[in-house]
């Protein structure tokens, strides 16, 4: 048992594949950890699969943890929401569906901020997820459920979606890696939509490797997806290697004020690491990068406002009863189904899109986008990769941040920038710092995956971060 | 809830301060242009698989209680 933990999903699956470890015995020894969850990751678990015919395909029969927010058939799917209570949707994502036919079974649907709106998970209909390395605290979010679930060794991996940081931050805070892909790279068919131009599927994972594995199953042009685009090369699985001749860019902006003394220090300690494994590592310039964050919450709630328009007890989940007529009905419904963030930013979104106020918030948050899109394009006329801090904290005490939604959006602050510019984006584990994770952010340009993978995999290495605590 | 909007806008209204004059917005990173499909029936949804979810229904259709209250 402490046996088949031990390994990442990539090696399980090869030991699967070359007939050294029973596919039951691990999805046994996982649905045991699973159904034993005190970490409230999980939203539902599936029963044993029937057993698998033919030879086991590249994921090798690794369990996989779904964020709620992906629909699949006949599955509870809520994205969090009460507003969605009982929805089973008719079909399945694209990624999910993938992923299946790539031999990774799912093991169950994980917990999230409702409609992957917070960075603390504590915006679930389902309640908090703990931190495994310190149940008093968050996990991040939204993908809060994949990422303690993965990191407390209750699923091998997990997939996760991110608008401006729900995998990146998450992932930082419980010691994990997390990837967002270039936007396009993975369809976005039924994933439940919170900002349609920013959400974007990826891997939450042990390591850098089994990140690859995943992502190499879930990206491709998908007919269902207009915005979807075909990955221009496979997804290579990272080599051995250092990083001779990379040239590693520090944005002041995104590295200094704001970040917690600990995670800097943990921060430029991994920069030391870089120039150990024969980086070059210079200072570069995001010059707009400060204004990010303004424009997201300008963005996202705009698009969040219109998305979350179709949910009025019509056609699906949640319906307010009484008898005062269908307009009451919908108010009622909307009222007694969101939380109060999401209601937050249907106003925000609202507001940003009235006539009037479109130009000064909305239209002008577009254009910052350009702006930052434009650094990004400059500074990586001189540098490989942009590399920052993941979040500006490590985890904090569950409450914390729950009454005062400006300070919990400021933990997206370093992830932001790279979702308005549709960057591919990861982060692993750095350090600890008095004993919570601390996590790293490299950066690059579109569909640089396999690059940044390899740069990931260098540094990964060179830390020797140690995750086992979470889960022993 | 007032008072949390309020400081909300207070910080997204720093971008007022950018000198923006000229800047084209960006509405969409991926550079394709409008994809539209081929106006041909595909297979979808059956009737029954659609309403299945909903929460009321009436001659095969989404009920709903009457715009008059």
């Amino acid at each position: 048992m402490s046996d088949i933990l031990s390994l990442t999903a990539a090696q399980a699956g090869e030991r699967v594949r070359a007939g050294d470890l029973d596919r039951r015995e691990l999805w046994s020894a996982y649905r045991t950890r699973a159904a034993a969850d005190d970490l409230n990751a999980f939203t539902w678990i599936a029963d044993d699969p029937d057993d698998h015919a033919g030879p086991a395909g590249p994921l090798g029969g690794v369990p996989l943890g779904v964020k709620d927010l992906f629909c699949m058939k006949g599955v509870p799917s809520q994205a969090g929401s009460a507003i969605l209570e009982g929805y089973r949707p008719p079909y399945t994502a694209t990624a999910v569906e993938l992923l299946q036919l790539a031999d990774a079974p799912v093991l169950g649907k994980t917990n999230q901020d409702e409609f992957a709106m917070g960075s603390s998970n504590e915006n679930s209909g389902f309640g908090p997820v703990l931190n495994p390395w310190d149940r008093s605290r968050v996990p991040g979010g939204s993908s809060g459920g994949s990422a303690a679930a993965v990191a407390a060794g209750l699923v091998p991996w997990a997939i996760g979606t991110d608008t401006g940081g729900s995998i990146r931050q998450p992932a930082a805070l419980c010691g994990i890696v997390g990837l967002k892909p270039t936007y396009g790279a993975v369809s976005r068919y039924g994933m439940i939509a919170f900002a349609s131009s920013l959400d974007q599927a990826g891997p939450l994972t042990r390591d850098v490797a089994d990140a690859a594995l995943l992502l190499g199953q879930m990206v491709g042009e998908d007919s269902r997806d207009s915005t979807s685009l075909a990955f221009p090369e496979p997804i290579e699985a990272p080599g051995e290697g250092d990083l001779a001749g990379v040239r590693l860019g520090v944005p002041a902006e995104l590295s200094g004020e704001g970040i917690e003394d600990g995670v800097r220090t943990a921060f430029e300690q991994t920069l030391d690491r870089a120039r150990e494994l024969g980086a070059e590592v210079e200072p570069c310039e995001l010059p707009h990068a400060p204004h990010a964050l303004s424009a997201y919450y300008l963005i996202a709630p705009a698009e969040a406002s219109s998305n979350l328009a179709r949910y009025d007890g019509v056609r699906y989940g949640l319906r307010a009863e009484g008898d005062d007529g269908l307009l009451a009905m919908y108010e009622g419904t909307r009222a007694q189904g969101f939380g109060a963030e999401v209601k937050r930013r249907v106003m925000l979104g609202t507001y940003a899109l009235s006539s009037g106020y479109y130009d000064a918030y909305y239209g002008r948050a577009q254009r910052v986008r350009t702006k930052i899109a434009d650094d990004f394009r400059e500074a990586f006329g001189r540098f490989d990769f942009v590399v920052t801090p993941t979040s500006p904290t490590v985890a904090f005490e569950l409450g914390a941040k729950v009454d005062d939604p400006l300070a919990m959006y400021l933990s997206d602050f370093c992830t932001v920038p790279m979702s308005l510019a549709g960057l591919p984006a990861i982060s692993i584990p750095c350090g600890m710092v008095n004993g919570l994770p601390a996590g790293l952010q490299l950066a690059g340009p579109a569909f640089s995956e396999n690059r940044l993978l390899a740069a990931a995999r260098a540094l990964e290495q060179a830390i020797g971060f140690d995750g086992s605590g979470a889960w022993r | 809830m007032s008072r949390e909007l309020s400081a909300v806008l207070d910080h997204v209204e720093k971008i007022g301060e950018l000198d923006l004059e000229g800047v084209p917005p960006t509405s969409h990173v991926v550079e394709v242009q409008n994809a539209l499909r081929a106006n041909e029936p595909r297979p979808s949804l059956t009737h029954d698989e659609a309403l299945a979810p909903a929460p009321a229904e009436q001659d095969g259709g989404f009920a709903v209680p009457s715009p008059g209250g």
